[in-house]
């Protein structure tokens, strides 16, 4: 391992990244992160709307 | 080392004799006949018909080190083969030592050799992938190429009746970075060693001005930039996995993957009010992880579409993402077919400790047939992505796949100039890096 330092170095690299990612539980799914919603969704949820409502469907099939 | 000063007989030209009584022929540097060195009055042997010179890259009678002995440059010769009609030409350049004795230098396409003359014969050595093979000292040489020699320009002295139009049969066997030759002349057979040596030592051994001619091609034993690296970074990978796996087992032993949250709910599209809706809450417990959303439902050949937002009831901070399910099947003319899947799964990241609801908003076709949809949604806390595993199992092969890759082209590129070439390079061998010690 030592005859190949940059292999090595890049390998523990990724190692690393992929531990701190399974660590903080990182994930390629897209959030948005929306602060202060209303206490009132609780019992009205209506009163929030979605960032992805209304977005394009896929209407599938072959 | 002492000259003997003589005349051409041919131009009068000044004739420099540095082998003493080894030289058995010298060529005028003037008019570049050849002249019986052993000859008391140095009788014209051969005059040169054609007035094209070749110039040495290395003048003769410079002198320089190699192997810590000093060598003098007495003689350059230039040696040519035919593949496929096409000449292939080297120059050879004679080294003497008084006390050491001769050593030649060979150059093709700025690729040197330090050539020296073998006083036993190789034995041969069976053949190895389907290369006749012999052996020196320990050592196989496997066979590289045969071909007919000839001698197309000599200049200085050489210890042997050298002429132009000389031929001999040269075949080569390579171990590199060594070389073995043997020239056949009649019934003569000379073997000889040599050794791939950088121009730039060249350069420095005799001090010469400027820098040599690049390298071009691949050359017969051409040491390769990837000796021994193929097998190194593949036990360099070994054992990178071998963490890797070490880490798989770490967190999937160590993660909680702790269902919070189950519920199975129903959707009807055309029903009129409010599609959204709140679940329970629940605590998410632990460290700052993730969390797996699974949804199964019982679409046929239909879509939905789920807004999501995971509230966090004390901060009041959403995680809003979407998902979509579809799933479709029929028949037709190429058979049964289907597409897409009943359920899904994802991981919302990164989210921290706390006590959260869910919103789930449905949405589907107002138009379809289905009157209603069933939905299971499961909530696990701290669940191991493998994907990420399998990702950095991909980029740390990425390296070792490319060097491996690299070794073997530099090794085709080798024999593409061989007579072994494989199949698929037969058609490049007409190609500028081919040549002969």
């Amino acid at each position: 391992m030592i005859q190949n330092p940059f292999y090595l170095t890049y390998g523990l690299l990724l190692l690393g990244l992929l531990g701190v990612a399974e660590y903080r539980g990182w994930s390629p799914l897209s959030v948005s992160e929306v602060k202060n919603v209303p206490k009132s969704v609780r019992e009205n949820p209506g009163v929030y709307r979605s960032h992805y409502r209304g977005f394009p469907r896929f209407f599938g099939g072959k | 080392m002492a000259i003997v000063g003589l005349k051409c007989p041919n131009c009068g030209a000044g004739i420099e004799l540095r082998g003493f009584e080894h030289t058995q022929s010298v060529v005028c540097i003037q008019c570049l006949a050849v002249l019986d060195a052993k000859d008391p009055n140095l009788q014209v042997i051969q005059q040169f018909a054609e007035r094209q010179r070749v110039q040495p890259l290395i003048p003769l009678g410079t002198r320089g080190k190699l192997h810590g002995d000093p060598y003098e440059v007495i003689g350059f010769q230039e040696r040519t083969i035919l593949v496929d009609g096409m000449p292939y030409s080297w120059h050879e350049y004679l080294l003497f030592n008084p006390f050491k004795g001769f050593r030649y230098l060979t150059q093709y396409n700025g690729h040197w050799n330090d050539v020296k003359t073998l006083r036993e014969t190789p034995p041969p050595a069976g053949s190895k992938s389907g290369k006749p093979a012999v052996s020196h000292l320990g050592e196989t040489y496997l066979h590289f190429q045969s071909a007919e020699a000839s001698t197309t320009f000599v200049m200085g002295e050489f210890p042997w009746q050298v002429r132009v139009g000389e031929g001999a049969r040269v075949v080569d066997y390579i171990a590199p970075p060594r070389m073995l030759s043997v020239e056949t002349t009649g019934s003569e057979q000379t073997w000889s060693m040599g050794e791939y040596i950088e121009g730039a030592r060249v350069w420095e051994a005799f001090q010469l001005r400027g820098s040599p001619p690049p390298a071009a091609g691949t050359f017969a034993n051409q040491p390769s930039p990837y000796t021994g690296k193929p097998g190194t970074i593949w036990r360099a990978f070994l054992g990178l996995v071998f963490v890797l796996v070490a880490l798989a087992w770490i967190f999937t032993l160590w993660s909680r993957e702790e269902e919070v949250f189950r519920q199975r709910y129903t959707y009807a599209p055309g029903r009129p009010g409010e599609a959204s809706f709140v679940t329970r809450t629940f605590d998410l417990g632990g460290r700052t992880s993730n969390v797996e959303l699974s949804i199964r439902t019982d679409l046929s050949n239909n879509w939905a579409y789920f807004n999501f937002a995971l509230i966090n009831e004390q901060t009041g901070q959403a995680l809003d993402f979407a998902r979509e399910v579809s799933y479709y099947f029929g028949r037709d003319g190429d058979g049964a077919w289907n597409e897409g899947s009943k359920g899904d799964r994802v991981l919302i990241p990164s989210v921290p400790a706390g006590r959260y609801y869910l919103r789930v908003e449905p949405e589907m076709n107002p138009q379809t047939q289905a009157r209603s949809m069933s939905y299971d949604l499961q909530l696990r806390r701290d669940v191991p992505a493998y994907s990420y595993f399998l990702i950095v199992a991909l980029l740390l092969v990425v390296p070792p796949a490319a060097v491996s890759l690299r070794a073997a082209g530099f090794e085709k590129a080798r024999w593409a100039e061989s007579d072994h070439a494989p199949a698929s390079a037969d058609d490049s061998d007409s190609d500028s890096d081919d040549g002969d010690d």
